[in-house]
């Protein structure tokens, strides 16, 4: 199918700033910046610290222009059952005054043709006589009038579930893989690592699953001669994981209004992915019998309140627009904690059972993984999830021979997303401990087996995948193996006797991937009259930064930081007419308006390679095809390209005047030059790198689109790519290419008596690239060691109903982290220095959590001598254990 | 019909509807006057992100007020101060700007609570400093509970002590 980016979306290029898309353009505040290059603080950092609106939560229809001011507050009813049918609710007991105005039904919604966009396969709200696919899913949406009677309406309706009526308890339906599964078997040669078979390599062949199998006997079967003879040692354990909410603090919210006259439906919400929202809500209403056509879906992008995975693709945003079509008006639904914890995306419960196996020398031999997610009632991401974790459970390690096979089901739990790590937490907790038990029985410092099977450019991973780039993994055990928290630990041991305290320090390696196995990523830069720049990008910033980042690497090639950020901004770049996916006769790369994939969804670890690329590509566009050409007109010759240097905020070349940006902009709008540059860029092993023939002369930059904005104009001059050099057929299969690795050393104490753990010492050692923003990433690494500490020790969600799928979960019962669970004294985070020349930044957001909760649980079985496998490690577990 | 309920809030004279006793104070802000500073995170008075401070008399201390948990009934003559009280003609006040500084949030929502709650803990400290060695379980006393998700709490610390640190008279 050939489609285009966002459908049917009209195009509003508006000029900033613009009243009522001010929630997501942020004009940078006085004195933020430092200087080029640099943030002072936050760009977004001033409006939130001062309480003004930025978050879809602080809206109503009353601060959209334009809109109608009344707005009907939505409740949704949820099931509480999924192994009965659903008959219907009961609101006989609200009185006449408290009735919603319209109540949607799931049999209403099927009737107008509102359909399930791909990749959603249960009803948005359960038809009457039909069981509830899984525990939560709506049964009715009810729209109140106004907010009074909401309110009212709410208190009596709320934990009552007397108001829907069940027929009798049926057998659950059977389980359901959600496709498409994993399953990566490679076996290399048994030196030099050369793939005999693996994913990557073999994974295009038609009959690759039945190969797989053959590969994989012989595996087994050499594991079992191997171990029998004593050759090998193979150890195997399982683990299991708690589903874990991302508790964002921001509960979702959002309003919408369906203009039915216009037929066009406007969202302000908080999404980490407001281009696949836009195409989705487009997609439900495109049916031939749909009631309610819609031409155009404007999106309001607002600053999420926390994100971590729990806005990717949320299926909230859908029920926010469905409400919408059977309002009489804006709707705003705004989901408490209980209907968050009841509803919002999740990170996966899992299962992994799991084996290594070693020669008699620590040499590493062979992994076998098995790795099951829960992916509760929808699908969402969940088998992208179990993919990356089929990467991560091979860890930072070089293994000849690995069968992995990952795969998420259908339950009736809550939904499981990409939550914050996509499957990496999981996984690297399951290797990294089994690597630390391989290391004791083996004899071998547990720092030192690892440094015996570390990853190096040049070897593959366990899809097959090539690591093309630098880990430095060896460094990172290096500054681990000599930091004192790890030389010292014995003594430091010694000196907990007498306080009835056992101290251990643990310690694990990941070797996190950012980014996807194919990334689009789409960049505007403007330069206004005055010589401020501007900078619009679909992507989203949900706290990590991402906006500040965007915002200072203009500096890189225009020597000036943005005046002006527009995050969350889908619309703008339908602009590019950019096309993609196949349709047989679809000439791919030859046609210049196709890309492989037009974009994804926002997540912190995307920011530092992906969407920096995309703004210093396009600033770079800029720079040539602008710039420079103004600047050569303003010196009366062409001066050589390499000479000029950015001095504060002007052009400077060897023997001419300085030239000021608000001159060359002056100059620019006088004589009709280009004035923006608006870029498309894949990255999937390397950056696409094409041509483009811009006056008289090819340009080459490394994106696959581009569009040039003249001086004044907010329509786009396309520029057709050629000579494209593009992504292998083969390297689509590599899975990732990417890597930001991190060590973590922790030091406890345990209470023996309680099972109270405290950690005293948290030492991240991360090799993060190049850094943007000091700052923004040591922020990053505390928030990710936070999260994790709340993942191994405290954070804990039972399936079911006796878990948040009941309605009744809150921070009563869910304990997140609290200051004092957090070691902020003693929290380290030691990057590495970048290679000489090495200009890369790494997304870190993700990575820098990852291997906190193995390194946490080595180091209590480092205090305890007893290995915990199954997460959250309570003080009772610990308590058991101890016994 | 009940009577309505008057306060002030940053100053300026406020009447929340009668009819309407058990309306929690966030909303009140939020949806009646439109001030949405005031976070609403749990709505149980757990997280604290609901944060403001509340002054009972003029000369009283400022005390911290959970606005989730807390029904207009209650707030009749009192004074109550939140984050747009805070600044100064849009300027962040030395609080709001060693948070800036220190990039001490990244997502901002746990922002307004942590600014309410140490402005009611400075304004202790003003009353009655404390020594230099205290400090820190005297911050954790005040802000402990709050729960931010985002940051690992390191540099709100680092922040706020900055502050308090470089305000005479807060520290015996
Ligand atoms: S919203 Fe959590 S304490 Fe008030
Ligand atoms: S900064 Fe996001 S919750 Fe604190």
């Amino acid at each position: 199918m050939l489609k285009t980016a966002g459908g049917a979306v009209a195009l509003n290029l508006l000029p900033f700033p613009f009243k009522a898309l001010e929630a997501s353009i942020t004009p940078a505040p006085a004195h933020w910046a430092k200087g080029p290059g640099e943030a002072r603080f936050r760009i977004d950092g001033l409006d939130k610290v001062l309480g003004r609106k930025v978050y879809a939560r602080d809206y109503h229809a009353t601060d959209m222009p334009g809109w109608p001011q009344a707005e009907r507050p939505v409740m949704i009813i949820r099931a509480v059952h999924a192994d009965r049918p659903f008959n219907g609710l009961d609101l006989s007991g609200l009185p006449p005054e408290l009735q919603p105005e319209t109540i949607v039904t799931g049999q209403q919604i099927l009737q107008d043709g509102i359909i399930l966009p791909y990749g959603i396969n249960y009803d948005y709200v359960v038809v009457a006589g039909n069981v509830p696919d899984y525990l939560g899913q709506p049964v009715a949406f009810l729209i109140f009038k106004d907010r009074k009677s909401y309110r009212r309406a709410k208190k009596r309706l709320q934990f009552n579930n007397a108001i829907q009526q069940y027929g009798a308890q049926t057998s659950p339906s059977p389980p359901v893989e959600y496709t498409p599964l994993t399953d990566y078997v490679r076996k290399a040669s048994p030196t030099g690592g050369k793939d005999l078979f693996s994913y990557t390599l073999n994974g295009g062949d038609k009959d690759y699953t039945k190969e797989a199998r053959t590969v994989e006997n012989a595996i087994n079967a050499e594991i079992a001669n191997k171990t029998a003879s004593g050759e090998w040692v193979q150890f195997q354990a399982d683990f299991s994981m708690q589903a874990m909410d991302p508790m964002f603090m921001e509960p979702e919210a959002g309003i919408a209004w369906y203009d039915r006259n216009k037929a066009s439906l406007s969202l302000v919400l908080g999404t980490q992915s407001p281009d696949g929202d836009i195409s989705s809500a487009l997609d439900i209403f495109s049916s031939d019998n749909s009631h309610n056509p819609i031409k155009t879906v404007n999106l309001t992008s607002c600053y999420p309140g926390g994100g971590f995975g729990g806005r990717d693709k949320s299926i909230f945003t859908l029920y926010l627009a469905i409400a919408a079509v059977y309002a009489n008006g804006p709707v705003r639904i705004a989901q408490d904690r209980f209907e968050q914890f009841q509803a919002g995306l999740k990170r996966h419960a899992c299962d992994i059972s799991q084996s290594l196996v070693f020669d008699k020398k620590g040499q590493m031999q062979a992994l076998n993984a098995r790795m099951d997610f829960d992916g509760g009632g929808r699908k969402n991401l969940s088998p992208y999830v179990a993919q990356l974790a089929g990467l991560c459970v091979g860890g930072g390690y070089e293994i000849p021979q690995s069968v992995i096979k990952a795969e998420a089901h259908h339950s009736v739990n809550v939904t499981g997303g990409s939550q914050r790590g996509f499957g990496g937490p999981q996984a690297f907790f399951a290797t990294e401990t089994l690597m630390d038990e391989a290391a004791e029985s083996l004899a071998i410092d547990a720092i030192e087996l690892r440094r015996m099977n570390m990853l190096k450019r040049g070897m593959n991973t366990v899809v097959g995948g090539p690591i093309l780039e630098e880990l430095r993994l060896g460094e990172i055990l290096d500054k681990a193996a000599h930091h004192p928290v790890w030389r010292d630990r014995d003594k430091e041991r010694q000196k907990h006797t007498g306080d009835g305290q056992l101290y251990g320090v643990g310690f694990a390696l990941s070797n996190q991937a950012y980014g996807t196995s194919g990334d689009g990523m789409l960049g505007y830069v403007s330069l206004g009259p005055d010589g401020s720049l501007q900078v619009t990008s679909n992507a989203v910033d949900m706290g990590n930064g991402s906006a500040t980042t965007l915002a200072v690497v203009t500096a890189t090639y225009l020597g000036r930081n943005a005046d002006v950020i527009t995050m969350g901004d889908a619309a703008s770049f339908n602009q590019l007419q950019l096309q993609s996916g196949y349709d047989g006769a679809n000439p791919g790369w030859d046609n210049p308006r196709w890309v492989k994939k037009v974009s994804g969804s926002s997540s912190a670890c995307l920011t530092a390679f992906h969407q920096v690329h995309a703004i210093e590509q396009a600033s770079l566009v800029l720079l040539e095809t602008a710039i420079l050409p103004a600047a050569n007109a303003l010196w009366k010759k062409d001066v050589d390209r390499r000479s000029i240097r950015w001095r504060n905020g002007a052009l400077t070349s060897p023997g001419n005047r300085p030239l000021d940006l608000s001159e060359i902009a002056r100059w620019i709008y006088d004589n009709d030059g280009y004035a923006g540059a608006m870029i498309h860029a894949y990255f999937q092993a390397e950056w696409v790198q094409a041509e483009y023939q811009i006056g008289n002369r090819p340009y080459r930059f490394a994106i696959d689109a581009l569009g040039l904005f003249k001086a004044g104009s907010f329509s786009p001059i396309l520029v057709n790519r050629q000579n494209g050099v593009y992504p292998s057929d083969e390297s689509a299969r590599y899975s990732r290419t990417t890597f930001a690795p991190c060590g973590n050393l922790i030091a406890l104490t345990v209470d023996p008596s309680s099972g109270q753990v405290r950690i005293l010492n948290s030492i991240s050692i991360l090799n993060a690239g190049r850094i943007i923003t000091k700052d923004l990433v040591e922020g990053q690494s505390e928030g990710g060691i936070a999260m994790a500490i709340g993942y191994t020790l405290l954070e804990d969600m039972p399936p079911g109903l006796s878990g948040p799928a009941a309605g009744n979960w809150n921070l009563n019962r869910y304990h997140v982290p609290l200051a004092s669970d957090v070691p902020i004294h003693d929290l380290n985070l030691e990057t590495l220095l970048p290679l000489p020349g090495d200009r890369t930044a790494k997304g870190i957001a993700e990575a820098v959590m990852c291997s906190v909760a193995p390194a946490i649980a080595n180091a209590l079985a480092d205090a305890t001598g007893k290995r915990f496998r199954d997460l959250p490690i309570t003080n009772a577990k610990i308590l058991e254990a101890l016994a | 019909m009940s009577k309505d309920i008057r306060f002030s809030v940053n100053g300026k004279p406020v009447t929340a509807p009668g009819d309407e006793p058990d309306l929690p104070l966030v909303d009140f802000l939020q949806e009646d006057l439109g001030q949405t500073g005031t976070k609403f995170c749990c709505g149980i008075g757990v997280c604290r992100a609901c944060t403001v401070a509340v002054r009972r008399h003029p000369q009283a201390p400022l005390e911290p007020m959970l606005s989730c948990s807390t029904p207009v009934s209650e707030l009749e003559g009192v004074d109550i101060l939140t984050v747009e009280g805070q600044s100064v003609d849009g300027h962040p006040n030395a609080l709001q700007e060693a948070l800036l500084t220190n990039f001490a949030f990244q997502c901002g929502y746990c922002t307004p609570g942590f600014v309410m709650a140490a402005t009611v803990m400075m304004d202790r400290l003003r009353r009655s400093p404390v020594k230099m060695e205290d400090l820190d379980p005297f911050i954790d006393n005040w802000l402990g509970d709050h729960i931010c998700r985002c940051t690992g709490y390191v540099r709100y610390y680092r922040a706020i002590k900055q502050v308090i640190l470089n305000s005479p008279g807060l520290v015996a």
